[in-house]
């Protein structure tokens, strides 16, 4: 299904002072999806919300939301709301208030204000307590007070500037569930920045992953993970193991045989590469199975170095003979009670043929 | 309805930076100008342009008239410094309950009127005052003695009149202190004396410098002082100024005269603005 | 910091207060007890405060007689509302502009008023002086109101900015963003979170305006005279009981609004 465009960006540019935060930077945002701006801290992902909510303005380049283009035209006449980091909230009001707040400036009267306040506040669950003012809530309550005070003007897009990022780990996966179940209830867009990927990769229909003013890569987030376009997305998108490796042979059009420090392996791949060129293969933990020297054959052979348990997996740290070390990560499971290798043990290492993500190499930065 | 930033930039900050300019820079410029003119019978300035203003002020009588002012000040600020820092610094340590009250008591007096409180000090030093009073009915002394119009006089007033301008920077710092600072010092062997020394005095000397500026400048210019306590004898620049601009009708002069505390001020804020940025390089 | 000092009979009461909270009241006394016997001589029937003679409301009654002194005191309210509204209004100005835009020759408007709040009431008496009779001013209400406002500014603008500098940047970015214009955020956002901050200052500078006097000494004309200054030629003429009452009204007011005003912006604080 393809949904029709409801934002868009054209080669927009914004610097602050000399740090250049986006580069001719294109995106387009469809309709009632849920967005996410991946990316580590200073890559331009909060400019892209504030850009769009209209408290920058872009040096060149356009914004346009429902096809209309948003140049001079200032943040409180775009129909289009943020959830800002801290909330925001203003102190000297009471909750209610502070959800009136957008209604009250469209001037909506007084009776439709109370009717769709109360409906804001009783959708982020905090009916009964409009009255308080904001210092008396909770960090959560705080922060659903803040979705429903943007939520309530119904914008066409609602921007969420990391605003799970100060809450603890158990409320924050709670509100992940509920910012999922909001979007999905109002159908409203949503554009989600964080720098965390499990956020990412469990709440959205798409990720933008971003570096230095630009996106590296846009799309579902299996996409992502499982097919990143370069190093840099696999490595933000997951825990990677990173093996450098040299072709030696084409056997097919999606098959090569590599060779990793004397050992050769067979590699599935839809890119495009000649004989002695350089590649990386990047391997996530999870997909690693660790065998005793003895009882494997193929895989990659090393020794255990560190093993830690951390109750869902058996996470080991393993030497390989080639040289790098690599991490994998097993699930417990009944029918496999010989998972525990311990330290110094010969081990060989392997993986479902084809899982392996195979980029080529990059010169480094 | 359309409303630009802009306009409100504008007006804001050009309503302050206008008012600033108008009535701190400008007139602090003509005060400059001034003082490189001469007296005129014609206007209040005229002539050439010329230093002999300056060279004035080092005539022995005025030179005098500085010299006694800046001991009087000199002392009164010192006397605040040693009585108001053990003083803040207990203040900074008292109960966090009973702070703000503490405070509060400090900050009264640094708002009410000083000559007000400097008439009420005259009333207690005078012969026939309350301090004469209960020294003679406590049979310390046989016949009042002169407390009145002397350079003790006028050093108690500036102290009373000032020291809350001393307390109050030197709380402020002083507050700001960690404990944890001089709980580290002592972990690492530094005795009472030395954490003082190598710890609390560094980091509150912005404090000290701006209570100094605070009590040292004032303490020049407080003419009613020299009147009502100092009698006509204990002359501060304050009270030159005053004849200058008001009596003598010499205003290039006294410009002159009031230039050098502008330059005192000056110098404070420099020292000031070194001592601050020790603490914190980065503060803007 | 505990001192367990105890009351032991023989050694006399001054032994079971700490040394340093003794200190403390002394250094207090030092402060207000000038005050205090300058109040109570206002209410002392001897002409001369030799002793106490009975209570008496007789110089307060003089001073309502005293027409010279009901026009000072006119002339110093007037000065001193106007004052305070003219200050009070440019400098939260002021201060919004401070804290709300960046722009060059900020950290410079920063230092002028840090200057203009350090620099004794002398120097800005010569230099307003200076500036008056080069405008060719009268001396008198207007030169007065001027010369106050200026010396009020710094105050009221550097305590409104500090309480603005405590809330978050991201409020008004939040007002803007659901719907309000720019002077709307600001009016329904920022002042009312400046207000207490904005009444303090009020009243710091009412009261500094009604106390000042050196700059009133310089600035007014012969035709206005302000209480400072009446008190001041009655204290040179000879003691007066009427100055004690005059000036005990005074700190009165000075300490009721200076009280309220730290009440103001301590309030909500926990």
């Amino acid at each position: 299904m393809t949904r029709s465009t409801i934002a868009s960006f054209r080669a927009v540019s914004k610097h602050y002072g000399s740090h250049c935060a986006l580069r001719d930077f294109n995106l387009e945002l469809r309709e009632g999806e849920l967005l996410t701006l991946l990316g580590p801290s200073g890559c331009g992902k909060t400019t892209v919300l504030r850009l769009l909510a209209g408290l920058e303005i872009p040096d060149s380049g356009e914004i346009f939301l429902d096809g209309r283009t948003l140049a001079g035209v200032p943040p409180e006449a775009r129909n289009v709301n943020t959830v800002f980091q801290s909330y925001a909230l203003f102190p000297h009001l009471s909750v209610a208030e502070n959800v009136a707040f957008g209604l009250r400036m469209k001037k909506l009267g007084s009776a439709e204000i109370r009717a769709r306040t109360a409906e804001a506040l009783r959708m982020v669950r905090l009916d009964g307590l409009g009255g308080h003012r904001p210092l008396q809530l909770s960090g959560g309550q705080q922060q659903r007070v803040a979705l429903a005070r943007a939520l309530v003007n119904r914008p066409r897009v609602l921007l969420l500037d990391e605003c799970l990022s100060a809450l603890d780990y158990q409320l924050r996966r709670e509100m992940q569930l509920e910012l999922k179940g909001l979007q999905r209830q109002t159908g409203i867009t949503f554009v989600f920045v964080t720098h965390d990927r499990e956020e990412a990769l469990s709440m959205s229909d798409r990720i933008a992953v971003m570096r230095t003013g630009r996106i590296e890569q846009l799309g579902p987030p299996r996409d992502i993970y499982e097919r990143p376009a370069n190093l840099f997305v696999a490595q933000f998108a997951g825990e990677s193991n990173v093996l450098e490796a040299t072709v030696t042979a084409i056997t097919a059009p999606d098959s090569l045989i590599v060779e990793l420090a004397g050992t050769p392996l067979t590699v599935r791949t839809d890119r495009r590469f000649r004989v002695g060129a350089r590649l990386v293969l990047v391997l996530r933990p999870e997909d690693l199975h660790v065998h005793d020297d003895a009882a494997a054959e193929g895989g990659l052979a090393g020794h255990v170095l560190e093993r830690t348990y951390r109750g869902v997996t058996l996470d080991t740290v393993i030497a390989l003979d080639a040289g790098p070390r690599i991490k994998t990560s097993e699930f417990f499971r009944e029918d496999t009670p010989a998972l525990d290798h311990p330290p110094g043990q010969r081990v060989r290492v392997s993986w479902t043929p084809g899982w392996e993500i195979v980029l080529p190499h990059e010169p480094e930065t | 309805m359309s409303q630009r930033p802009e306009i409100l930039k504008t007006v804001t900050v050009g309503l302050l930076a206008g008012w600033l300019l108008s009535f701190v820079l400008a007139p602090t410029l003509l005060v400059v100008g001034l003082s490189l003119l001469s007296r005129s019978p014609a206007g209040f300035a005229g002539g050439p342009v010329t230093l002999d203003n300056y060279r004035r002020l080092a005539d022995p009588i005025y030179l005098h008239v500085f010299a006694e002012s800046f001991a009087t000040a000199f002392i009164a600020t010192l006397l605040c410094l040693l009585l108001g820092y053990p003083f803040a610094y207990g203040l900074a340590r008292a109960r966090p309950g009973l702070r703000p009250l503490l405070l509060t008591l400090v900050i009264v007096p640094f708002w009410t009127s000083s000559l007000v409180r400097i008439y009420a000090i005259r009333g207690l030093l005078a012969a026939k005052g309350a301090l004469n009073n209960l020294l003679l009915a406590a049979g310390l002394i046989d016949q009042p003695v002169r407390l009145l119009y002397t350079q003790t006089a006028e050093i108690v007033g500036l102290v009373h009149v000032l020291l809350p301008f001393m307390i109050l920077p030197l709380y402020a710092s002083l507050e700001k202190l960690d404990p944890r600072l001089l709980e580290a010092a002592r972990d690492l062997g530094a005795g009472p004396f030395r954490r003082f020394r190598h710890v609390v005095l560094p980091l509150t000397l912005p404090g000290v410098v701006a209570g100094c500026l605070l009590v040292f400048l004032p303490a020049l210019g407080l003419f009613y002082v020299g009147d009502v306590l100092g009698g006509s004898r204990h002359l501060l620049v304050g009270n030159l100024l005053k004849d200058q601009f008001l009596e003598a009708q010499d205003w290039p002069f006294g410009a002159a005269a009031s230039l050098v505390l502008i330059g005192l001020l000056l110098a404070f804020l420099a020292l000031y603005a070194y001592a601050a940025k020790r603490i914190a390089p980065d503060d803007g | 910091m505990k001192n367990t000092a105890r009351f032991e009979p023989g050694k006399g009461i001054a032994a079971a207060i700490p040394p340093g909270r003794l200190y403390g009241v002394l250094i207090y006394a030092f402060l207000y007890l000038p005050m205090a016997v300058l109040i109570l001589g206002s209410f002392n029937a001897s002409k001369y405060g030799i002793g106490w003679q009975g209570f008496t409301l007789d110089w307060y009654e003089s001073l309502a007689n005293d027409a010279e002194i009901l026009t000072a005191a006119r002339n110093s309210l007037a000065v001193a509302a106007l004052s305070a509204s003219l200050a009070t209004v440019v400098g939260t100005l002021g201060a919004v502009g401070l804290h709300r835009y960046r722009f060059r020759g900020r950290k410079f408007l920063m230092g002028l008023l840090f200057v203009t709040l350090m620099s004794p009431d002398i120097v800005m008496a010569v230099s307003l002086l200076v500036l008056f009779i080069g405008l060719h001013l009268e001396l008198g209400l207007f030169t007065l109101w001027l010369a106050h406002t200026g010396f009020c500014l710094p105050f009221v603008t550097l305590t409104v900015h500090a309480r603005l500098q405590g809330f978050d940047n991201a409020l008004v970015e939040a007002a803007r963003d659901l719907g309000a214009g720019e002077w709307t955020a600001i009016r329904r956002v920022v002042l009312p979170l400046a207000l207490p901050a904005i009444a303090a200052g009020w009243l710091m500078s009412f009261t500094l305006s009604l106390d000042d006097a050196v700059v009133s000494f310089f600035v007014t004309g012969p035709d206005f005279e302000v209480l400072p200054l009446r008190i001041y030629s009655m204290v040179r003429l000879g003691v007066k009981p009427e100055v004690n009452a005059l000036a005990s009204l005074l700190f009165a007011v000075s300490l009721s609004f200076v009280v309220l005003a730290q009440w103001l912006l301590h309030k909500d604080r926990h």
